[in-house]
């Protein structure tokens, strides 16, 4: 290079080594690399005195407005609502710099994205999927019940652990209390709501239920639910396509009513294969989600709370198929399921939303029991569950725990201990049992019509027939 | 085990660079510059096409000097590598249109993808034609829906026909005055604009109306104020 060039100005940036005063925390930094560049800003790792993972997020100068100044100090004042979400910590300002920033805690490196999973670079169970599903709900339950709204929710904030499903949603910064109007967002592409795509709303609760749906349809079914054959015939996908098919006519590819948009087999063969897998229940849910979910914004769509349950029964119902060691979905002919009080708008037994008719090329693998795996496809049959209160039944595998969730209607999603786990026979491995994880007796009523109490520690051999009062529900072991 | 299904589909985009290579680019370390910071770039490249659910990213070159070559036909991003060019010759823009044109149509281009990216970088004046070529590359729909991005190196750049090839009066040219600020921008092409049209990113909330393509993120705020010219 001829002309020596002077000191690029970088008066909204930082370079490695710099200190980062944070009176909020009382402490100082240093910065230790760029983390990446978005569209409101860069993020940066910090150095802290105590190790802390910390990063630092500093807006561009157009992005640093005095409302998103307001809305980061509303929200360092509240609390997070969770230790999933990575909140804002303290705001940062510095003389000389142009604009501000804020620090939060950095995602432990256990956290991967989403993406890895649709690209299937990572080997995720369904367990595992489910249960970020399941965090993913629970926590956007917990935000939109302070009164809050994310309004950019999508794939490209949201983490989880590969290996147990716990989750982290980052991008924070746009949180606002609902219907302020607040913000510089409106969301990303594919997973706003179609009314804010045709212009007809703002950001609010209702349109993070529906950008919620379509993550978790994503992560369920590896495609987008709008993408069917109606997205296969667009040679260019442009931005005026784009809000035809998400914003202007969007159509659920497994809408009962209308194929027209079915999903295309040589480009949306998940879809296909994994609509043959789960039961119906769970597949009425997302119809109810993107039909009504669609037509009747502020109504018509599924709650969070209505997706817990649906998501925790999915979740229960997991078994490994005795061939292949599959994880498969607990629904026989004689399903207790039938029997059991879902509500019709859950998409419960008497409910009359339609589920729309397998695909022939995968036809054959859903039906009762046989295993999905195309290799084996094993009829399992006499999967022993356990049925509690007429509430939910749980498929009891070799690993299966239960919680205070499953046996204490007060209680309901709490998972912090277990009170059961499968066990095997210490001297006869042929026997399996439920050990008492829980510090009371149980009581128990075994097929013979005996009465025996199984104390905290002890097991009972899992007999069909076999009734068990956990003195706060009653379970029967079922075949 | 192993869950059922397979990766989402995903859909082609290409990525273009479009490389002046004429004799002017040997002064001042431009061509050198201009290698460097492409390689700097791929790194970041490939770490953003990662995360991209949407699109299968192929990248390929083509260089115009006296007359036009490809250099890298469509390479996968992590399988990239540049090979530094060399700069002499005239300034053929036009015969680089005119090759451009005959890929941006169906075949070879695939029957389902995404608007292609195509980033001209150019520090003069064209030798030939480019008017034509011009005409020819937006008369193709594929040209037409391209995201064109362009980048001035150096005040000697025609900013008029860089604007021409962007053809939407809401975008400049970029304009790099120095080789920091080259790097920048061309990072920023490779990352954000990258997946301007694949990887859908937050959108703004006071969006101005007008009809894109694509919607494509606001370049890097940089300070003009550097003084250094090359
Ligand atoms: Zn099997």
């Amino acid at each position: 290079m001829i002309s020596k060039t002077n000191q690029v100005n970088t008066t909204s940036e930082f370079q490695a080594g710099e200190p980062v005063h944070i009176n909020g925390l009382n402490i100082v930094c240093n910065v230790e690399k760029e983390l990446g560049l978005g569209t409101q800003g860069k993020v940066y790792s910090l150095i802290s005195p105590d190790n802390s993972l910390l990063v630092l997020k500093w807006y561009f100068p157009s992005m640093a407005t005095n409302e998103q100044y307001d809305i980061l100090k509303s929200l360092i004042q509240k609390e997070s609502p969770s230790n999933r979400f990575l909140w804002p910590l303290a705001l940062v300002k510095i003389p000389k710099k142009e604009g501000f920033g804020y620090v939060m805690s950095m995602k432990d490196s256990r956290f991967k994205s989403f993406s890895l999973w649709l690209s299937r670079k990572i080997n995720p169970s369904f367990k595992t999927l489910l249960t970020a599903c399941f965090e993913l709900v629970q926590s956007f339950h917990l935000l939109h019940s302070k009164g809050l709204c994310y309004q950019d929710l999508s794939l490209n904030n949201i983490y989880f652990d590969p290996e147990n499903g716990e989750i982290r949603i980052g991008d924070t910064d746009n949180i606002v209390i609902n219907g302020e109007d607040k913000g510089n967002v409106i969301g990303t592409p594919k997973f706003m709501a179609p009314e804010i795509i045709i212009g007809k709303a703002l950001p609010n609760t209702q349109t993070d239920l529906y950008s919620l749906a379509i993550i978790l349809f994503y992560i369920l079914f590896l495609n987008h639910p709008l993408e069917g054959k109606i997205e296969s015939s667009i040679k260019s996908l442009d931005l005026p396509s784009m809000s035809k098919l998400y914003g202007f006519e969007p159509l659920f590819i497994f809408d009962p009513n209308n194929d027209s948009n079915y999903p295309d087999p040589t480009f949306h063969a998940n879809a296909l294969i994994f609509w043959s897998i789960y039961p119906d229940f769970i597949k009425r849910i997302f119809v109810r989600a993107f039909t009504d979910g669609i037509k009747d914004p502020m109504h018509g769509r599924v709650r969070e709370t209505e997706w817990q349950i649906a998501l925790l029964a999915l979740r229960d119902s997991i078994y490994y198929c005795k061939h292949c060691g599959s994880e498969n979905f607990l629904v026989t002919d004689y399903s207790v399921f039938e029997k059991l009080k879902i509500p019709v708008e859950l998409g419960g037994i008497n409910s009359d939303i339609k589920v729309s008719k397998q695909s022939s090329i995968v036809e054959g693998v859903q039906s009762n029991s046989a295993c999905w795996n195309p290799k084996c496809k094993t009829m399992n049959t006499h999967i022993l569950n356990i049925r509690i209160d007429d509430r939910l039944f749980i498929a009891l595998n070799h690993d299966t725990k239960l919680f205070l969730h499953h046996i204490d209607p007060d209680r309901k999603y709490d998972f912090s201990n277990p009170v059961a786990e499968v066990s095997r026979h210490p001297t006869e491995p042929r026997v399996w049992g439920l050990r008492n994880l829980s510090t009371y007796p149980w009581i128990v009523g075994k097929a013979n019509g005996d009465i025996i109490k199984v104390n905290s520690k002890q097991s009972f051999s899992l007999v069909p027939g076999t009734q068990i009062d956990f003195g706060t529900s009653k379970g029967m072991v079922c075949y | 085990m192993t869950l059922p299904g397979g990766e989402i589909s995903k859909r082609e985009l290409h990525f273009i660079w479009i490389v002046d290579c004429s004799g002017s680019m040997r002064d001042d370390g431009k061509i050198q510059a201009l290698n460097y910071a492409i390689k700097e770039a791929i790194p970041h490249m490939q770490r953003e096409s990662e995360n991209n659910i949407q699109a299968n990213l192929l990248i390929s070159a083509l260089k115009f000097s006296t007359g036009a070559q490809w250099i890298i036909a469509p390479t996968r991003v992590n399988d990239f590598k540049w090979t530094d060019i060399e700069a002499k010759g005239e300034t053929d823009l036009g015969q680089a249109f005119i090759l451009l044109s005959e890929i941006l149509r169906i075949p070879p281009m695939t029957e389902r993808g995404l608007p292609p990216v195509l980033v001209l970088l150019s520090d003069g004046q064209p030798t030939d034609n480019f008017k034509d070529g011009l005409e020819k590359l937006l008369s193709e729909p594929w040209g037409r829906k391209a995201i064109r991005v362009s980048i001035a190196i150096g005040e000697d750049a025609n900013m008029d026909i860089l604007q021409r090839f962007i053809g939407d009066n809401e975008r400049q040219p970029l304009l790099a005055r120095n080789p920091e600020s080259l790097t920048k921008y061309i990072k920023w092409v490779s990352t954000v604009v990258q997946t301007a049209s694949a990887r859908p990113k937050s959108q703004q909330k006071y969006y101005d109306g007008s009809i894109s393509n694509v919607d494509i993120p606001k370049p890097p705020e940089m300070i003009s104020g550097a003084t250094d010219v090359w």
